[in-house]
């Protein structure tokens, strides 16, 4: 008999990777790094896609009955475009906001993942010349004679 | 014998401001805040895991917020959602610091436009108080902007940025307005604020110190000797005398305990939903339909200044989410009424910084510009940073019907009844907001943008809370006077943006401490001409 919570986390897994595979060549991790998925269990968003589970069950019966493998059942999911978009909708802003915290991910991307306290960033110094044809056209508020 | 002079209620922009102004004053001060000072050693920038932080702990609406401090508002009424934070300082510690004036017609929109009503003061009256407000709240910007009159004080602007200065070649190709914006930053050393790093997210509270949140610019240590502020102190009530007049208020401690308060006079400063919220709260034998509501205006046209996004997507890196997020250029072209628009008053073009990561994917994924997968993060790539942003403000011109009630349901963790918000946008704000669209993607197009996105009203953007306690010299259509003394109780005093009587197509915190100061001055004066003066 399978464990139907461990095998929604083993599908999880499997589904996030999907979406957020990593990158060699950046050296970005995978969203299934267990370190990330880890801090993707938040309890709302875990209820939701129980429900979606329950929805998908029901959807391919024998599949479930069959004991298909996770890879299997994400191929399914894939193949049903509104539940894959539902699973998704369901999980996109938990996941990207763990996933995209990470110092690892950011540095992959070339992005310093430090806090932006202290040390701040330095911005290009303005070219104020730029305003000559503002200031030469001369005021544009609406000036009152009534006061 | 009152145990006080003058009691404030709300620590923010106005109530600061006010007890700045007094602190030397002599009197008797108390001010009461429901919230706590903040802590800017945890404000979300200090932290790697900010703009998750900004989306919780941190979130523009108490509703999703649900701190302590916060209580809840039905907004689900209304297409824009209420924006604000409760604590020492109040909003501007969340507020993005663009910190323009209103202009010298928005005093006169009736007389000019005929729409909406004239304020009972001037761009003139409140000059002086602009200006003194910029003696000790750092304001960046640029002196002879000629959208205004001569604006004086100013430390030198924000970096325009990348971004800023390809937005400009956009401006100066359609021979169109656009100035520094004025930023309430510090970008030199001011007092005791430090200098502007541009770490970014000013939304979220600057642990820099540079940005000027009421906190810092007004609870400094010295007005804390002179004014005791008790925090984590939420107003029940206000509490009048069998004749109606203003006696003091009803609160609850930190711990839950209720306690009266008296004072000679009173000053509501809780923004343009809190003050109605209390106000309605207040109920009396005199005052039966709520306090200072004979004329029936309290909680009445709300206004909220709808805003719209545009983006613009650009070829090349614009180092777009580097500076401080609100505040870069911002245009004018389009603020005074033009008749041939088809709509009367205008609107503020700002321009905003780009978004974190985070958002930035989140906004490029849900828009269909970038897919999952994994050519997912090199198509990122070719799209992060590389966006333009304005935000259009519209002049939200007053309605009747857009109000502030109390919900018959929802309360707060002290059982005080929660504000309900009937608000939808009038057709000459639909109109202005489309006309901002428009252009505001003509602009991008001017600018070099190769992709160009526009989208409105924004939802999480109702931060100017305005007009629900309106000032006028008419009893029967306004609450308080010029002067922000209530029709009703001479003894209590308005003082944030529920006075306004109309928007502007501005960001309001700057009218709303210049006003505060000018109550500031009154509420001496009246002190002074009390029998028996203090």
């Amino acid at each position: 008999m399978r464990d139907n919570e461990n095998f929604f986390d083993e599908f999880l897994l499997a589904f996030v990777q999907h979406l957020l595979p990593g990158d060699k060549d950046l050296n970005i991790p995978p969203a299934s790094d267990p370190e990330i998925a880890a801090i993707t269990s938040d309890q709302g968003t875990i209820y939701s896609l129980q429900n979606l589970w329950s929805e998908f069950e029901k959807l391919f019966p024998s599949a479930f009955r069959q004991s298909a493998s996770a890879i299997e059942l994400l191929n399914l999911l894939i193949s049903n475009p509104t539940l894959l978009s539902q699973f998704t909708r369901e999980i996109a802003d938990v996941l990207l906001s763990s996933y995209y915290q990470r110092t690892d991910v950011l540095t992959g991307l070339g992005i310093d993942g430090k806090p932006p306290f202290p040390q701040g960033r330095s911005v290009k110094q303005s070219d104020l010349s730029m305003l000559t044809p503002v200031y030469e056209r001369g005021p544009i508020y609406r000036s009152l004679d009534l006061e | 014998m009152s145990d006080f002079d003058l009691l404030i209620v709300g620590a923010g922009a106005s109530g600061g401001a006010i007890a700045h102004q007094l602190a030397e004053s002599g009197l008797k001060i108390l001010c009461l805040e429901q919230g706590d000072f903040p802590s800017p050693a945890e404000y979300p920038s200090t932290k790697s895991d900010w703009e998750y932080q900004k989306k919780s702990s941190f979130h523009v609406s108490p509703n999703v917020r649900k701190l302590p401090s916060d209580y809840p508002i039905n907004d689900s009424d209304s297409p824009i959602s209420i924006a604000n934070f409760n604590a020492v300082g109040g909003s501007t510690i969340l507020f993005s610091g663009h910190f323009p004036r209103l202009h010298p017609s928005d005093f006169r929109v009736k007389t000019l436009d005929g729409v909406a009503e004239d304020w009972p003061i001037s761009y003139q009256d409140l000059e002086p108080y602009y200006e003194r407000n910029s003696r000790f709240v750092a304001v960046g910007g640029l002196e002879g902007d000629p959208a205004y009159p001569q604006i004086k004080n100013l430390q030198p602007p924000v970096p325009l940025g990348i971004m800023g200065e390809q937005l400009a070649t956009g401006f100066n190709k359609l021979n169109w307005h656009w100035w520094p914006s004025y930023s309430a930053i510090a970008t030199r050393e001011f007092g005791h604020q430090n200098s502007c790093i541009n770490l970014g997210p000013c939304n979220t509270g600057c642990p820099q110190g540079a940005k000027s949140s009421a906190d810092i610019t007004y609870w400094t240590r010295d007005v804390l000797k002179q004014v005791k502020l008790l925090t984590k102190s939420r107003v029940k009530e206000i509490v009048v005398s069998p004749e109606g007049a203003v006696i003091g208020a009803n609160y609850f401690n930190s711990e839950g305990q209720q306690i009266f308060v008296s004072a000679r006079r009173v000053v509501i400063a809780c923004n343009g939903v809190g003050t109605p919220r209390l106000l309605l709260n207040s109920k009396s034998s005199s005052h039966p339909r709520g306090l200072a509501n004979s004329s029936g205006y309290v909680g009445r046209n709300l206004m909220l200044h709808p805003v719209g996004y545009v983006e613009g997507f650009f070829d090349k890196d614009l180092a777009s989410n580097v500076g401080p997020q609100g505040c870069s250029i911002y245009s004018h072209e389009f603020y005074e009424t033009d008749e041939g628009r088809g709509f009367k008053r205008g609107y503020t073009m700002q321009v905003l910084r780009g978004p974190g990561v985070i958002d930035s994917v989140q906004s490029l994924l849900g828009r269909k510009m970038i897919g999952w997968g994994k050519n997912h993060y090199k198509d990122f790539l070719k799209m992060y940073n590389r966006s333009a942003h304005i935000s259009i403000i519209v002049e939200d011109l007053p309605e009747f019907n857009n109000r502030v009630e109390l919900d018959p349901n929802l309360k707060d963790s002290n059982g005080i009844p929660s504000p309900k918000i009937f608000y939808s946008l009038g057709e000459n704000s639909k109109l202005m907001l489309a006309h901002g669209l428009q252009k505001g993607r003509e602009l991008m197009v001017a600018a070099g943008a190769s992709r160009t996105s526009a989208f409105g009203p924004v939802r999480e953007t109702g931060w100017h809370l305005m007009g629900t306690a309106r000032m006028g010299d008419n009893p029967s259509n306004s609450v308080v006077n010029g002067w922000g003394i209530s029709h009703d109780c001479k003894n209590l005093y308005i003082a944030d943006s529920s006075v306004f009587v109309t928007s502007g197509g501005v960001n309001p915190a700057s009218t709303i401490e210049a006003f505060a100061l000018r109550v500031s001055d009154r509420i001496l004066m009246d002190f002074k001409n009390e029998v028996g003066a203090f």
